[in-house]
């Protein structure tokens, strides 16, 4: 008989998420994805100045928190025609590609080690092996006996207080649990380090954009970072360099300690890498934006479905029909009322909770589709959809860190082993290790121009009267978002948020197809039902944010 | 062992000196003398870490990502060695119902001595059904756990005063902590989302004295809201001499004149933004040429929209008309303009008429 | 025809007139000064303080302004017959009729009007309103002015909410003032044209003209 398991809350997530999950023969057969939190932020926007929104629909997620921001500044630029200054562009793309930097970091450390790293096994650890295994993977200067002996003694003391706090009742001795004590002491020390790493990354987030989370430095048109070589009080060439230096150090965590964490999981978890494909459809936005015109990118958009490279097709602008045309969301198994698809410009959603059923209305999420199939977004999705399209510093980037899960694993293996719950995670770092070169080439692009004497940041919008439409795209951290704008006389008459969690933690549509968690999730191994810890594994992987997700 | 980890000169939450270091910019930001430093460590160090429960309602996690910022203490150091976070759902490593477990043991064992922090609203229209956890609504969860607690900390405008869920229309019937629970000493520290030092400062304050610190009308700390934004900005000579920038970009604007012609609301805002600043790189939005938008301030989402104006619209009811206050005094004005207009003839008409009937 | 002098108006009640005349003006051309600061400047290090100085005039009116309220608020209490409350409002059976004739009058129903020595019902509860919006202005004032006081901050939190409320409402207010100026001056010109009592001249002199065998 299956055993129906639900997890509730879900944690070391952004947001209210309920899985549920039916379990047989110690796999899960069939999984029910539920957001439990509802705000309204679309609903509130109507009737306001299209100029405000993206202050707004920031506020959806604090987490990704510049990125609705980015979303929606494009999306009323968009219904305008409005090209933004080149410095614009690039302000926006720094932006971007720190916070990114933060945001992948925080999510593999403190979101989803965990699930991985046993910290109590990392108590037996011989900081002096843990050394040399640190030190076998990377160069990084705080690998050393000293430091993890501290940590352990850290670890040890935190442990004897008895005061656990948030690692109480944690997943310690999981059958799960397969790491050495000396990667599990080297994975601890490094969680101790992300937290001071994500915050470099905030220091220079912080000085171009005023705070965060939360930046202030956007507005439609362009941005409000002065830039004047001769202001205290603009982006000089002091506070340039501050951030250059910031985004260094933080690339060099990335690529010296990120991703060589993530090979080592995911080679020494290699068992699991035939887990959590789940929906094989890929979607992304093209971005890191190079042109005013927003048609020239650095990271490529497109779409890939059934999980075959041969049929990718690019999104190749900001303004492409193939995405515009395509996207719909879907309600039937959503608490809103009725039963519909809809394209986002024609949306009107009136809230209507039924309590959980089954085969009925479960989540407030509703389900995205394109030409009516589900798809996955997130890294992984940009990882794919570069690599089919040869996208070169793509492929150059994914087959180093593919090899060198192979030189770790033992075993050889290729791109194929990406569509898993491993496989995000993988596909994550590598983004976040190709963001920290990109934000840095843009930061070398940006000083080039104000060298040509060019200071123009902002072109003022101008709403006519009449009905306008536009939808702004962004690959945000967990994948591609769009924003859809209705502009009556200078007034949002309808705006609608597709948000990456959307696609990948929506409900099953009406035609009863499962949304990617759900999928994913199907297949999985359970070895003890009352500690669902592999569920947790593969819905983290995904990264998920369910504020986002409903908003 | 602990000489071992004094030693250690990273910043990732090891050093004693580092932390010595952050309790006096701690004590400064609260204005306490040096000679209170040794017993704000003391506080912060004592054996038994007080307990801290952290719930999350209607909210987007930026409250929490604030405090990812934070440097003295940093987050490292707070959750090991200063407090013990027995409940926050987005660093804990139990779900479900290993969760649960964690809340009810912390609940049961600590009422009455802990610290609650409520990051987010609570919706309360159709029974609160509109946010959930372990299939118990806000509501329910905070008229549990919150009457137990020793002191409140709304953490942020959303659970300060209902924050942006709670904008016109406000579709879920969002309300701030202080409209659901009044029998427990309760301390707004607003802003989207605040500035971590404002927190981080509050709850060494508590630790420190055992009691939350002086407060304005609003419930909010005098040390971080005593002030408005505009009475300590850089930019307040150029607003005194009228130096103003028109727009972003503009010469006013590179030059960092004052942003109050393109909605800077520092002169209706209570913050420290401009002395505390954010992300320890002395920024804040003003200093990136955007005007402040009141977000420490209650109904921000709606008194102070359109942001880029400096006053808030005025709708004409029945008409669907949404005017600036000034073109809606101008169209009064002009309704009666009319109106004397018309009345006036109409006198002189009569006058005429009586005049050729006196005739 | 002959008429009787009588005096009306005390010497304070047209001090306050006036005072409030003259703030008000001096008020609404700072504060929309204030709102839209139209002097804008390149000029750095010259010793000039447009902003400054408006403001300080705003203020400086506000307290003539709020003096004079001041005087209104006592004069309806203690003044002569004709300057306290109870001669407008229109409860009493004389001000009730009043009040009737005087509408009929003012939209040319019928051409009979009742001479009082003091204002007519429909004039003194405008300007009981007018005095009413004129404290709501000058506690928004104070409130804006002294955001911190203990007095002011609770006041102006209970009554409108935030300081950006205040703002508002006391801009909206603003409003008020020029749209009952100009149709004050207008019913004042109008009447002194249709009646015989002088009425403009009694807002200088303090007296009024009745008509002996009326
Ligand atoms: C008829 C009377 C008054 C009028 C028409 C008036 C008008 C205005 C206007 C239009 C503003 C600008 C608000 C904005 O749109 O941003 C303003 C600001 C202000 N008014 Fe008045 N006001 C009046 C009386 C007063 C009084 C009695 C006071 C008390 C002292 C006062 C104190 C202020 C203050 C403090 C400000 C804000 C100035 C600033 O922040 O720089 N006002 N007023
Ligand atoms: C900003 C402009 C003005 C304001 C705010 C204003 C205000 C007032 C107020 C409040 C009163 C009632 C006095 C009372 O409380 O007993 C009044 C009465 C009067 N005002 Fe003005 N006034 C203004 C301009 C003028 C001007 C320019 C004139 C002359 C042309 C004028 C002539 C009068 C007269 C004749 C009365 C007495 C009306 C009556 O007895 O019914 N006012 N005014
Ligand atoms: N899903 C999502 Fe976000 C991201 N990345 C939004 O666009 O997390 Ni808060
Ligand atoms: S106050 Fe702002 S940052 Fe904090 S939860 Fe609410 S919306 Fe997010
Ligand atoms: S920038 Fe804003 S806070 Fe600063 S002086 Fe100008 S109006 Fe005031
Ligand atoms: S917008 Fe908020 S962060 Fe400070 S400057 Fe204004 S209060
Ligand atoms: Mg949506």
């Amino acid at each position: 008989m299956a055993q129906r398991i639900t997890i509730d809350p879900i944690t070391r997530i952004e947001g209210h998420l309920r899985i549920d999950a039916e379990i047989e023969n110690g796999q899960v057969n069939k999984a029910w994805s539920s957001g439990q939190m509802w705000r309204g932020i679309e609903t509130i926007l109507k009737g306001r100045d299209p100029r405000d929104a993206w202050l707004f629909t920031q506020r959806i997620c604090g987490v990704c928190t510049t990125v609705h921001a980015l979303a929606s500044v494009r999306a009323v630029e968009n219904a305008l025609q409005l090209e933004i200054p080149i410095n614009a562009q690039y302000i926006r793309n720094i932006v971007m590609s720190v916070h990114a930097l933060q945001d992948h970091i925080v999510h593999f450390y403190v979101l989803s080690a965990l699930d991985w790293v046993d910290v109590v096994s990392a108590l037996s650890a011989d900081p002096k092996k843990t050394a040399a295994l640190a030190n076998s993977l990377s160069e990084w200067p705080n690998n050393s006996a000293k430091r993890f002996t501290a940590v352990q003694a850290k670890v040890k003391a935190l442990v004897d207080s008895g005061q656990l706090g948030p690692f109480a009742n944690g997943y310690w001795g999981h059958p799960a649990m397969k790491l050495p004590p000396e990667a599990n002491l080297m994975a601890v020390s490094h969680y101790l380090e992300s937290l001071d790493y994500q915050r470099k990354a905030t220091k220079a987030l912080g000085i171009i954009s005023g705070k965060n989370p939360h930046i202030q430095n956007l507005s439609v048109g362009g941005v409000t970072t002065a830039l004047n070589p001769d202001s205290d009080s603009a982006l000089n060439m002091e506070r340039l360099y501050w951030i250059k230096q910031l985004i260094q150090e933080v690339r060099g965590f990335i690529q010296q300690v990120y991703l060589p964490d993530v090979v080592a999981v995911g080679a020494l978890y290699k068992d699991w890498l035939p887990y959590g494909a789940g929906v094989t459809n890929y979607l992304a936005a093209p971005d890191m934006v190079t042109n005013s015109a927003a048609t020239e990118f650095d990271l490529p958009g497109g779409t890939i479905m059934n999980g075959d490279l041969g049929t990718v097709k690019g999104i190749t602008s900001f303004n492409d029909d193939y995405f515009r045309d395509n996207v719909v969301e879907n309600i039937a198994h959503a608490w809103y009322k009725g039963n519909w698809s809809k394209h986002p410009y024609e949306e009107d959603d009136v809230p209507n909770y039924t309590d959980f059923q089954d085969d009925g209305k479960y989540s407030w999420i509703k389900a995205p589709r394109f030409q009516k199939q589900p798809m996955q977004v997130g890294p992984l999705a940009q990882m794919l959809v570069g690599y089919a399209q040869g996208h070169k510093s793509i492929i150059k980037n994914v087959d180093n860190a593919l090899s060198l899960v192979s030189s770790v694993a033992g075993v050889t293996v290729g791109p194929e082993i990406l569509h898993s719950t491993l496989g995000r995670h993988v596909a994550r770092a590598v983004r976040a290790s190709m963001l920290a070169d990109l934000s840095l080439k843009h930061w070398e692009l940006l000083v080039d121009n104000i060298g040509k004497g060019d200071l123009e940041i902002f072109n003022k919008p101008v709403f006519p009267q009449g009905e306008q439409q536009g939808y702004g795209i962004h690959e945000a951290p967990r994948g591609i978002l769009s924003h859809w704008i209705v502009i009556q006389d200078g007034k949002i008459k309808n705006y609608q948020c597709v948000v990456p969690s959307t696609w990948n933690a929506g409900p099953r549509d009406s035609e009863g197809v499962a949304g990617p968690y759900e999928a994913s999730l199907v297949g999985n191994p359970v070895a003890d039902a009352e500690k669902p810890l592999e569920l947790l594994r593969t819905v983290h992987s995904f990264d998920p944010c369910i504020a986002c997700a409903i908003h | 062992m602990a000489e071992q980890i004094d030693n250690i000169q990273t910043n990732s939450g090891l050093s004693r000196r580092g932390f010595i270091k952050s309790c006096s910019v701690a004590a400064a930001a609260l204005g306490l003398s040096e000679t209170m430093i040794p017993k704000l460590v003391e506080a912060a160090e004592s054996s038994e870490r007080p307990t801290v429960i952290w719930l999350h309602f209607q909210e987007c996690t930026g409250c929490t990502e604030s405090l990812l910022r934070g440097s003295h203490p940093d987050i490292g150091r707070l959750i090991l060695d200063i407090i013990s976070l027995d409940y926050h759902e987005t660093v804990m490593v139990p779900s479900g119902h290993q969760a649960e477990k964690s809340l009810h043991d912390s609940v049961a064992k600590n009422a009455g001595k802990y610290i609650l922090v409520v990051e987010g609203a609570i919706p309360t229209a159709d029974n609160g059904n509109f946010c959930k956890i372990s299939g118990r609504t806000a509501m329910d969860i905070l008229a549990d756990v919150g009457p137990k607690a020793a002191a409140i900390i709304a953490m942020g405008t959303c659970a300060s005063f209902g924050g942006i869920q709670a904008a016109a229309p406000n579709p879920t019937g969002a309300k701030g902590v202080r409209d659901l629970i009044s029998d427990v000493p309760i301390i707004n520290i607003s802003g989207c989302p605040p500035n971590p030092i404002t927190f981080l400062g509050t709850v060494l304050h508590y630790l420190t004295f055992k009691r939350l610190p002086n407060c304005d009308e609003m419930g909010r700390p005098l040390f971080a809201y005593g002030r408005r934004i505009h009475d300590h900005c850089e930019r307040r000579a150029h607003f005194d001499e009228g130096r103003f920038a028109e727009e972003f970009g503009d010469f006013g604007h590179k030059n960092g004149y004052c942003l109050y012609k393109v909605g800077c609301k520092g002169p209706e805002t209570f913050s420290n933004c401009p002395a505390a600043r954010f992300n320890d790189v002395d920024v804040w939005p003003v200093s990136v040429g955007h005007g402040c938008v009141g977000c420490t301030e209650p109904n921000f989402w709606d008194s102070m929209t359109p942001f880029y104006e400096r006053l808030p619209n005025v709708a004409i009811p029945g008409t669907g008309i949404v005017a600036d206050a000034d073109s809606a005094g101008r169209k009064i004005l002009g309704v009666a303009a009319a109106a004397v207009g018309i009345h006036a003839a109409v006198g002189i008409g009569k006058s005429i008429t009586n005049k050729k009937k006196d005739e | 025809m002959s008429y009787e002098i009588k005096n009306v108006w005390s010497v304070l009640l047209r001090l306050f007139h006036w005072s409030l005349v003259l703030s008000i003006i001096t008020l609404v051309v700072t504060g929309v000064y204030i709102n839209t600061p139209w002097t804008n400047t390149t000029l750095e290090g010259s010793v000039s303080f447009p902003m400054t100085n408006m403001r300080y005039l705003h203020f400086l009116a506000g307290y003539l302004f709020t003096a004079a309220v001041i005087v209104r608020l006592f004069l309806y209490i203690f003044g002569n017959r004709q300057e306290r409350i109870w001669d407008v409002l229109p409860v009493t059976p004389r001000n009730i009729k009043s009040l009737i004739t005087t509408l009929g009058f003012y939209t040319y129903i019928s051409d009979t009007h009742d001479p009082r020595p003091g204002h007519n019902p429909l004039a003194g509860m405008t300007y009981i309103v007018t005095v009413t919006a004129a404290i709501f202005q000058l506690i928004s004032g104070f409130y804006m002015l002294f955001p911190e006081s203990s007095f002011w901050q609770p006041l102006g939190n209970t009554l409108f909410g935030s300081q950006q409320q205040g703002r508002f409402i006391h801009h909206l207010l603003m409003w008020y003032f020029i749209l009952f100026a100009f149709v004050h001056v207008y019913i004042v010109i109008w009447n002194d044209l249709r009646t015989p009592e002088g009425l403009i001249s009694s807002m200088f002199s303090g007296k009024k003209f009745k008509q002996k065998n009326a």
